[in-house]
């Protein structure tokens, strides 16, 4: 059996607050997958990030390795060992 | 030790705590606490160690709890914060045809009786009545009222459909009440189990649901400390006053120039007094005050005009139904925080008042503590 990717997911300032962190060493290969991986470690993170429906929230913005990934590729965007994944706000309009 | 006066202060951009002595005569102020947040509603629960209970919600993040030492100097968010309710089919309908609001946060965090140390309520948007047993770590929903058989009729108000007042009541650990806007108010004698709608004589917004006995659009609904099933609201349409534990309403409001308005407050120990702060209506969807501010305390004489201290040229301040709030002093300290974010304090029952603090982002809610 292979081991996922290991990831580091860093949680803007806001929601670091929630789970008193803001970077968790989580393991997935996609982005929601590494998410979930987060998830089981604290529970309290997941409405912060995803709808009730379980998609990832509107405003809610993925960054792996400092690029930004395209709202409709994130979920399943793949993932490699020593990604970081950065939550950011997604801001539109001005 | 001393008794101090402590103020929690939800804004937009925040939590502030407000600290004065007991002559409540200069206020220090910290924060922004939970930088980031919005902050609908926050509180000191005075039984034991004080302690701060918050709602906190964010465009982007939604909603959570937090709780807090006295100093605001360390937060810790809810493990299982409320999950919300559905908005019932009618509600869901009338939010999207007339571009409502449908927030979805707590509105109000309430602690439990004495008797119950670790208890405290939330109230909902959209309406539902949450109970936690550890001190706002985990809540759990109280069915009886979240599915109550008139749900189906429940309308939302502008703001939402909100449960904005949640009221224990200190003769008795299992009466509770509740107001959702704009269902009306409810009471439960049994714990949450069973709830009655107490709604008989309060005015029915237009197209309330035919013969239901919810359908008002109650604005805050408030116990009287002085007890005996003593309890005030101020509604969309009127002030009353029910002395049997609002089975009766009756209306008190002839005298102000409005009766519409958000804010209320009850006096310590004087039965007649309640505080009101009447908001020129929607005639013109005004929503404010018409160019000074002014308090109106209630007693069994009519209402006394209070603008001591109070802005009275080019003022068009409006104070939301969480801003207000009284001490449990004698005298009796009145509190108001407006939207363009300043706290209006009195320490002399409403008879003069000042400028606790200015230029606060816009304040959405204003409760009172006294702490040793």
């Amino acid at each position: 059996m292979t081991t996922a990717p290991s990831v580091t997911l860093v949680l803007p300032s806001v929601v670091a607050m929630v789970v008193d962190t803001k970077r968790i060493a989580t393991r997935g290969n996609t982005v929601v997958s590494a998410l979930r991986s987060a998830f089981e470690q604290y529970p309290q993170l997941e409405r912060h990030l995803m709808t009730e429906s379980g998609k990832i929230r509107p405003h809610v913005l993925c960054v792996v390795n400092g690029s930004v990934v395209p709202r409709e590729k994130a979920p399943d965007f793949r993932l490699e060992d020593g990604d970081e994944l950065l939550i950011h706000q997604a801001i539109s309009g001005g | 030790m001393a008794k101090r006066v402590i103020l929690s202060v939800g804004t937009k951009r925040g939590l502030f705590l407000l600290e004065s002595s007991r002559t409540r005569k200069s206020w220090k102020v910290s924060g922004p606490h939970l930088m980031g947040w919005s902050v609908p509603y926050a509180i000191m629960d005075t039984r034991s160690t004080p302690k701060l209970h918050v709602s906190a919600t964010h465009y982007s993040f939604g909603s959570t709890t937090y709780s807090a030492d006295i100093a605001g100097k360390k937060f810790t968010a809810a493990k299982q914060a409320p999950v919300y309710p559905q908005l019932n089919r009618k509600a869901a309908k009338f939010v999207k045809e007339w571009g409502l609001a449908d927030p979805k946060h707590v509105w109000v965090i309430t602690p439990g009786h004495a008797s119950q140390k670790k208890v405290l309520f939330a109230g909902t948007s959209p309406a539902g009545l949450f109970r936690s047993e550890d001190s706002g770590a985990t809540w759990e929903p109280v069915a009886g009222l979240n599915e109550h058989k008139t749900r189906k009729d429940w309308n939302p108000g502008a703001g939402g459909q909100a449960l904005h007042s949640l009221q224990v009541d200190p003769e008795d650990p299992n009466r509770m009440y509740v107001a959702i806007s704009a269902a009306g108010g409810f009471r439960t004698d049994d714990g949450g189990a069973k709830w009655k709608p107490i709604n008989d004589a309060v005015a029915e917004y237009v197209g309330a649901p035919k013969d239901s006995k919810v359908g008002s659009c109650v604005h805050k609904l408030l116990i009287h400390p002085a007890g005996s099933g003593l309890l005030y609201q101020q509604n969309h349409v009127g002030v009353y006053r029910s002395e049997d534990r609002g089975d009766t309403w009756h209306r008190i409001d002839g005298g102000l120039p409005y009766d519409f308005g958000f804010g209320l407050a009850v006096h310590s120990t004087d039965p007649s007094a309640c505080y009101v702060l009447p908001l020129r209506p929607e005639e013109y969807s005004f929503r404010a005050t018409s160019g000074s501010l002014a308090v109106y305390r209630s007693s069994s004489k009519g209402w006394k005009k209070l603008t001591r201290g109070l802005p009275q040229k080019n003022a068009y301040i409006s104070v939301l139904r969480q801003a207000m709030d009284a001490d449990r002093l004698s005298p009796c300290g009145i509190y108001f925080g407006t939207a363009s974010g300043s706290v209006f304090a009195s320490s002399d029952d409403g008879a003069t008042w000042q400028s606790a603090v200015d230029h606060l982002p816009p304040i959405y809610s204003v409760t009172a503590a006294v702490v040793e």
